[in-house]
């Protein structure tokens, strides 16, 4: 059973000073063998909702609720495999982009310009809030061994730091303790993370895709919250016994033998890999028709949507499912496709509204965009 | 080999590999049977098997591990402590009276079973430890609505209860043997594609009973000396893994030979089956809110068929009696959600944990937290000479309070002429009698009455006594009876109630013979329509509600009306104050 564990037999890892290299993608490496994402059967939308959030990291990430035992943390943990490397600057704590250097980084503040310039690839960080975390783990703290030790003050920082440029995701997103809530509430809004703590002030870039999953039935999330995520799908069991047969026997083959499983589809994964990089290199160049634009307005506006970002996250999702298909410019029907996942969290309820929102978005799609 | 009964093939699997199977809910009373039960079991696990017990009440730092400060000061460096998880990796975890452990520990528990492993980010420590194990969930079962989290049952492949424990006695306790379970061959697709059918036709549609169910059935061959799944082992992990679950009997062999010859004229009627059709258990319609499969997969062959019937006729006879009759089994999981419901930072209540924080905000200040966070940071901090210890406000720890959410009791009470004035000064005593009881909990009251051609809230939720006396006396009666207006309203009262973070209960005082649609126009059909489709709105957001019937032959219709909110029905042919008072009363703890 011990296979299943790749390197995680010497998991205590190291805490080293501040100032050296390795130190956040040491952490990062320590992982478990995932099941592969190209091996996921059925559960369509909530495959291409994730594809489309790394097509385009600013759509504002992914919520996916939905019936027990449907894989959808399965699927979310299986996306670290999947993403290409980044490029970095080389030792920046913080995983700038060497084009890109963030204003507020501490790490590249204190590089010469022949420093920032040297790149390093780093896998895109997946990095999993667990519940339970401790608010100094998430927004990071002083670093305890070295205060003990050494009795110095240095910064260790914390997951919303390891997951910039990258994804934080948090499985029982509706258990998160609601301090913890706040904190990403503030990060997600303003982009950096600002630490006060025994006289050391520290700011640093944090953006990152949130993906959360979670059981609404065992409690609700704060509108705000709801309200970052850019898409939100809703899963449920597959009831074709053939596909059910078809998840169980390859779940079954993963678990006798992970490494073999993994193997089997390495090259789905590196296909799928390439068509992602593809279709972000597509996305800058696609055409959006102000119909297509006339419409996603008039469809909020037909639902009374509370503020823009439902129009934006719609227009961007249309724009990533677009670039995935290798289309030339957005259609209607990637803007009727994507309407539900993006709007269907950001609808005021009507508390006596029998099935949901899903339904009145359902009639008010087909009334604004007929098939 | 023999064939083992349940109790004994439960134990002989866990014992055999505890890190394989996520374990066992074991729903008896705390006896010596089960008591005898768990010794075998562990007496059949290796020497060494880690076997602990999750203390009642424990906290997260227990659990997952965390920062070990009398250890960190000693050696002058970070020392974790490791969490029970961890220690439990490869052996049993038992948690005991889990229908009343804490959501969140629940919440730990499902996510480190879900990855094998502890993910600590916790004070300064980061680390990633496997912790694979058997949870046994012990539940002493008493109350038959416990509400055992399902996300968690559904993570455990096996159930044991009182029969089958005495089942297990009557074999003269057999004790588990232990083996060495190493699985080569995959199982064949007939086999995964029946386990998956069997699976389907009882009602279970989580991917995860199928799934475990055939890590049983492989795990059997091999206790049997085989390396291939053979048909008997299906039938017996179908039966382990699947009885508990069932949430429906699959139509008998020569239905589901007609249903597929008539599959077209069969579609339309499936539509139509009413709510309360024995295949959907209405108290819980989280579990039955896939779609049924139309009919049962055409390719289904002889041996699928008698697999499932195999299996089915292994259902405990209780169990049957009660899918037959449409009654689910087991808790609905709504135990977390009362939990979340508070809003605010809350001033008073029980405390649960504590954050950091500045106690000049109003929240009280946890000393021990306090100085917990600032010990370790001493050697860096320059201190003036007289201070043993010094604290900086980033140290300071508040306590996290959890407030006791407010019952209210909404009454609705019908005034109309049908509900003859005589009942009416009844429910007016009923609620007298009621509100001084409140009085003393501390729990709020509303009023609603509904005559005429309306309804209106004669008073908001209050604890003032002199108020809703001065309201039930002022309240008229006679008139047509507005039935869906009124149970409107008062689900809107209790609606805005839980939105306060109170926890609401409906009380509704009516003969159910309503007469006034929701447009205020007459006719008992229109007014009948209406109040089912209002109720029926109001029972997805699962509000407690008690329909006392007041009429002085009970009415059919009141009892739909409870049917169709999915509350709890009372006919008070004879009521007195006291007696009402006493069911509210009693329901009213139990929307806590």
């Amino acid at each position: 059973m011990d296979d299943s564990y790749a390197s995680v037999s010497s998991t205590r890892t190291t805490k080293a000073s501040v100032s050296d290299k390795q130190k956040v993608s040491d952490k990062t490496t320590v992982r478990k063998l995932v099941y592969p994402f190209s091996a996921i059967v059925g559960q369509d939308v909530m495959r291409e909702a994730l594809m489309l959030c790394i097509v385009d990291p600013g759509l504002g990430g992914l919520l996916v609720t939905g019936d027990r035992g449907t894989g959808k943390s399965t699927l979310i943990r299986a996306l670290a495999a999947l993403l290409p490397d980044m490029p970095t600057v080389e030792g920046c704590l913080y995983a700038c982009h060497p084009e890109r250097i963030a204003d507020d980084c501490a790490s590249c503040g204190s590089k010469t310009l022949a420093q920032r310039k040297k790149t390093h690839l780093r896998p895109v960080p997946v990095v999993d809030l667990p519940l339970g975390a401790t608010e100094d783990r998430v927004v990071g703290a002083l670093d305890l061994e070295r205060a003990l030790v050494h009795g110095e003050k240095a910064f260790e920082p914390g997951l919303l730091a390891r997951a910039h440029r990258g994804f934080l995701y948090i499985d029982e997103i509706n258990l998160l303790e609601d301090h913890l809530v706040d904190v990403l509430l503030d990060a997600a809004a303003s982009g950096e993370n600002v630490i006060e703590r025994d006289g050391l002030s520290i700011r640093h870039p944090s953006r990152f895709v949130l993906v959360g999953s979670g059981n609404p039935e065992e409690g609700e999330l704060r509108p705000q919250l709801l309200d970052r995520f850019g898409l939100s799908v809703d899963v449920r069991t597959p009831t074709e016994i053939s596909t059910r047969v078809e998840i169980i026997k390859r779940r079954d083959a993963f678990d006798r033998d992970p490494k073999g499983f993994v193997g089997q589809y390495h090259q789905h994964e590196e296909a799928l890999r390439k068509r992602l990089l593809l279709a972000q290199q597509h996305l800058a160049k696609l055409s959006t028709p102000d119909s297509v634009l006339e419409k996603a307005a008039e469809l909020c506006v037909a639902l009374g949507t509370d503020g823009l970002r439902g129009e934006l996250t719609l227009m961007r999702a249309a724009r990533a499912a677009a670039a995935l298909e290798g289309a030339k410019k957005v259609t209607l029907s990637h803007l009727r496709h994507w309407a539900i996942p993006a709007l269907r969290h950001r609808l005021r309820r009507n508390p006596l509204e029998e099935a949901g929102s899903d339904a009145r978005l359902e009639r008010t799609l087909q009334e604004v965009i007929p098939e | 080999m023999t064939t083992m009964v349940q109790a004994e093939c439960i134990a002989t699997l866990l014992a055999s590999d505890p890190g394989r199977f996520g374990g066992v809910h074991v729903r008896a009373s705390a006896d010596a049977l089960r008591a005898s039960w768990l010794d075998a079991l562990k007496n059949a696990l290796p020497s060494g098997t880690p076997w602990i017990k999750i203390p009642a009440g424990v906290d997260a730092d227990t659990l997952l591990g965390g920062l070990d400060l009398a250890a960190t000061l000693a050696a002058s460096r970070p020392v974790m402590r490791r969490g029970l998880m961890t220690r439990a990796h490869r052996g049993v975890l038992v948690l005991a009276m889990a229908d009343r452990a804490d959501a969140m520990i629940v919440a730990f528990l499902q996510q480190v079973m879900d990855q094998g492993l502890v993910n600590i980010e916790r004070d300064g420590i980061q680390e990633k430890i496997p912790a694979q194990f058997s949870l046994i969930v012990l539940d002493e079962g008493c109350d038959e609505d416990s509400a055992l989290p399902c996300a968690l049952l559904d993570r455990l492949p096996f159930y044991l209860d009182t029969h089958l424990l005495a089942r297990w006695q009557t074999e003269g306790c057999p004790a588990p043997k232990c083996f060495s379970l190493e699985i080569q061959n995959s199982a064949p697709d007939e086999a995964v594609k029946a386990l998956c059918a069997s699976a389907l036709q009882l009602g279970i549609y989580s991917m995860r009973p199928p799934l475990q169910a055939l890590s049983v059935a492989q795990s059997l061959a091999v206790t049997k000396g085989r390396t291939q799944v053979e048909q008997d082992d299906l039938i017996e992990a179908g039966s382990l893994v699947f009885a508990a679950r069932a949430r429906q009997l699959p139509p008998p062999p020569e239905e589901l030979a007609q249903e597929q010859s008539a599959e077209s004229q069969d579609n339309p009627d499936q539509e139509k089956t009413p709510p309360q059709d024995a295949t959907q258990p209405q108290d819980n319609p989280s579990e039955a809110s896939p779609p049924l499969p139309k009919t049962p997969p055409p390719e289904s062959g002889a041996e699928e068929r008698e697999i499932l019937s195999q299996i089915v006729t292994s259902l405990p006879d209780d169990l049957l009696a009660r899918l037959a009759a449409g009654i689910s089994l087991k808790g609905t999981g709504k135990a977390a959600t009362a939990e979340r419901q508070r809003k605010a930072i809350p001033r008073h209540g029980r405390p649960v944990g504590s954050r950091q924080g500045d106690p000049r905000r109003g929240q009280p200040l946890d000393l021990r937290a306090t100085l917990r966070a600032a010990i370790p940071w001493q050697k860096i901090r320059s201190k003036p000479l007289s201070t043993c210890i010094a604290v900086r406000s980033s140290d300071l720890h508040v306590k996290r309070l959890k407030p006791r959410t407010r019952s209210t009791a909404v009454f609705a009470v019908d005034a109309s002429g049908s509900a003859a004035l005589q009942r009416l000064s009844e429910a007016k005593g009923a609620v007298e009698a009621l509100l001084a009881q409140c009085y003393i909990r501390r729990d709020q009251v509303a009023l609603v009455s509904f005559r005429g051609a309306g309804a209106e809230i004669l008073l908001p939720p209050t604890r003032s006594l002199s108020r809703v006396r001065r309201a039930l006396s002022a309240l008229p009666g006679g008139g047509g009876t507005p039935l869906a207006r009124g149970v409107q309203l008062t689900a809107q009262v209790a609606q805005e109630c839980r939105r306060k973070g109170g926890a609401p209960l409906m009380v509704l005082l009516t003969d159910g013979r309503g007469n006034v649609a929701l447009d205020g126009t007459g006719g008992r059909a229109k007014a009948d329509q209406d109040t089912l489709a209002v109720a029926q709105e109001i029972a997805l957001q699962r509000l407690p509600c008690l329909v006392v019937d007041i009429s002085p032959q009970p009415q059919e219709r009141a009892r739909n009306l409870a049917q169709a909110l999915r509350g709890e029905y009372l006919a008070l042919p004879l009521a007195n104050a006291d007696m009402l008072s006493s069911v509210v009363n009693s329901r009213m703890a139990n929307t806590q």
